[in-house]
């Protein structure tokens, strides 16, 4: 296969992935279940998803790098293509849930009288012309916008850092440790759909060096801290709870030398980078499993992509619009699915190989 | 390919253009020369907006009123209002808070700062002594009302207690304390001239509601032990000093019921003005006394009004007690204690001799 990308790249794919849903969830989720001394679940989210990073490498580097190989030889001809199958649908699921993710972000902080139509149909069409290139593209896109997502998340930090009150994250007890680890826990599912990505491996050069993704993972969680810290120690735990997008309300009074403000449109547009890059991954990955379910993997993935980003796009309108029925999808129930999924299906995969000494 | 690519793309630079009819999306966007600022907001019982909308190049300033049933109806009927271009709220730089208004309750107008997108979080509070929509009509059509209110923000900060608090800062201590200090300005209306807003002391928001207010001199030592005071000018006899300080507050006695606080000033003095002969040290034990005086009569009266503006329940919350006992700000015990240093540059042992003639041996 000559579309492959190097394990950079695929590191990229993951951070940029990764970081707005980090940095838009963390702080009102952890001010919600925990308080004031929510940031400390950010550092302490490190520990499962290590675990996460360990089972998976053990499980390929067991498996070879071939998710897709490596669930049929696990499971069998026939429950492995199911579970290809089922990660497909999958897929177009979570992307689904992205694009009207996207589209309520949109109508809650920049355009309040807009409907999640133009939002869905306009990224659901930009993910699909990247879903029917290259991955190449799609990887080297994420390694451009890294370093634009990161400046915009970071000068937002740095402009709100000094003004900081301290006072409003401590005390810190002993007593605030176990809360703050099952905040964590539950909050590690945020990275569950990333993990999706191992159907990459088989497309990679070789995996993401050791270095690099404890690197990059610790430059996430740093930044994911800090957003935490930023947001608790200038509206206090319980505004921050109460706020859809504290992060975006930080940039709402941002004022960049002095001379540019209101710029919260502009990181609110900025977020939909890190979610153009997720959806188009998703698809692109959804389109070339149903090929190789169909015993095509060289056909052209024109036609599969623009089926299963137009299935994306349906499913993002099937969600309910009223916000307490929202919430609970976005908070409660899909993280909890995506984590389940995530985890299930190589687990049943491990284990089930394992019984049968395919591993 | 290449082409259905470059269509798809202009497709989608269209649909997430700003351009097009007002509808959806497409509703945010303005030609900018149709836009009227409002530079201040003036909220009264209704609820009744008042906005003092800023000249530009092709429009007067004007100030408009109108009433809703909630604060989203008002601003629709203020919108309703401009008969050129639309108003436009996002660098709204004050609010003015009615003194009805402040007495019946400021949860619905904090909730709309912080829910409307084009608000901002650092639009600054004051409250005044009368209604909202008097002092902001009150004046003739060149009289620019931004400007007397950035006057007074600035005369606060400088000479006075300086509480002037936005809306976050605002939310953030009623949240965290249940109580904010807001800046408080007195209106006069004289007959032969413009409003005149005078800043004096401050109101207490005891849970978004009026709950009373603290002379000056009170209000400075809370804006000295907030870290927000400027030079404060203290009378004393004869003389007048200029006073600059901080306080700190420490607690003593960690106590869920009745705990126990040390409250320090530190403040340096210097003469302004001296009609007679002073002592420098009869002066600073007579302004230790004052300002002393002045810091247990803030205290009690914070306790009576149970509004914690000084945040000593974040310095409980740091001393291991999570939840004090209803009323524990009513019981706390204060020892007030002011260090007090006057400058002994300005001293002077007499006045000066200003009639002429020199000074023979």
């Amino acid at each position: 296969m000559r579309d492959r990308i190097s394990g950079r790249q695929l590191t990229a794919l993951g951070f940029v992935a990764l970081l707005s849903p980090l940095v838009r969830r963390f702080p009102q989720q952890l001010a919600d279940r925990v308080g004031r001394t929510g940031w400390l679940a950010v550092p302490l989210a490190a520990a499962p998803l290590l675990l996460w990073l360990a089972g998976y490498r053990c499980l390929l580097r067991r498996g070879g790098g071939d998710w897709y190989a490596l669930l049929q030889r696990c499971l069998g001809p026939f429950f492995g293509r199911l579970a290809a199958a089922l990660s497909a649908l999958w897929m177009v699921f979570y992307a689904g849930f992205l694009l009207r993710a996207l589209a309520v972000r949109q109508m809650s902080t920049v355009y309040p009288d807009a409907g999640p139509g133009v939002f869905v149909l306009g990224m659901a069409l930009a993910a699909a012309v990247a879903a029917c290139g290259s991955l190449k593209a799609i990887a080297r896109s994420a390694m451009v916008l890294r370093p634009l997502l990161v400046t915009v998340m970071l000068l937002v930090l740095a402009l709100t850092l000094g003004n900081v009150d301290l006072g409003l994250l401590l005390p810190v007890t002993g007593r605030d440790l176990l809360p703050n680890g099952l905040a964590a826990l539950r909050l590690s599912n945020s990275f569950a759909a990333v993990f999706l990505l191992a159907f990459l491996l088989g497309r990679t050069d070789g995996p993401p060096a050791r270095r690099q993704l404890l690197g990059w993972g610790g430059a996430l969680l740093g930044m994911g801290a800090a957003a935490t810290v930023c947001c608790l120690g200038m509206f206090g735990p319980e505004l921050t709870a109460q706020t859809g997008y504290p992060f975006f309300l930080l940039a709402r009074d941002v004022t960049v030398l002095g001379s540019v403000e209101r710029v919260e449109p502009l990181v609110v547009a900025a977020s939909l980078f890190s979610d153009f890059i997720l959806v188009s991954a998703l698809l692109w990955m959804a389109s070339r499993l149903a090929l190789r379910l169909l015993g095509r993997a060289e056909a052209p993935a024109k036609r599969p992509a623009l089926l299963c980003a137009a299935l994306a796009a349906a499913t993002a309108f099937l969600f309910p619009g009223a916000l307490e029925d929202w919430r609970f999808w976005s908070e409660d129930l899909i993280p909890v699915l995506s984590a389940a999924f995530t985890a299930g299906v190589p687990g049943i995969a491990l284990a089930v190989g394992k019984l049968r000494g395919r591993l | 390919m290449r082409r259905c690519g470059l269509l798809y793309t202009i497709i989608i630079s269209m649909l997430l253009s700003g351009c097009g009819a007002q509808r959806g999306i497409y509703a945010n966007f303005r030609p900018i020369e149709q836009l009227r600022p409002v530079e201040t907001l003036g909220y009264d019982a209704g609820p009744e907006l008042t906005a003092a909308v800023g000249k530009t190049e092709d429009t007067p300033a004007l100030t408009l009123t109108a009433r809703g049933r909630s604060i989203p109806d008002a601003v629709d009927a203020l919108q309703a209002r401009t008969d050129r271009g639309a108003l436009f709220f996002a660098h709204a730089r004050f609010v003015l808070l009615g003194q009805r208004a402040a007495t019946q309750g400021l949860g619905a107008l904090l909730d709309y700062l912080e829910r409307d997108i084009h608000m901002r979080l650092d639009t600054e509070l004051f409250l005044l002594d009368c209604e909202a929509q008097r002092a902001m009509t009150a004046g003739e059509a060149d009289f620019d009302l931004t400007a007397a209110v950035e006057a007074a923000k600035r005369e606060s900060e400088a000479q006075a207690c300086g509480l002037v608090l936005d809306f976050r800062e605002t939310a953030l201590a009623l949240s965290e304390c249940g109580a904010a200090p807001v800046m408080l300005l007195r209106c006069r209306f004289p007959e032969d001239g413009p409003p005149e807003l005078l800043p004096d002391g401050c109101g207490v928001l005891r849970r978004g509601v009026l709950a009373g207010t603290l002379e000056r001199p009170l209000a400075e030592i809370l804006g000295m032990c907030l870290g927000r005071a400027g030079t404060l000018t203290r009378t004393l006899g004869s003389a007048a000093l200029l006073c600059r300080g901080s306080g700190t507050v420490e607690l003593e006695r960690a106590e869920a019921r009745a705990p126990a606080f040390r409250l320090r000033l530190e403040v340096s003095a210097a003469v302004d003005e001296a009609r007679d002969p002073i002592v420098p040290e009869e002066l600073e034990a007579a302004l230790k006394a004052r300002l002393e005086a002045d810091a247990a009569l803030l205290v009690a009266r914070l306790g009576e009004m149970d509004a914690d503006l000084l945040g000593l329940r974040q310095t409980l919350r740091l001393g291991g007690v999570a939840e004090p006992e209803p009323g524990w700000l009513g019981r706390a015990d204060f020892a007030i204690e002011a260090e007090v240093t006057l400058d002994r540059s300005f001293d002077l042992a007499q006045p000066l001799e200003l009639d002429g003639g020199g000074r023979d041996a």
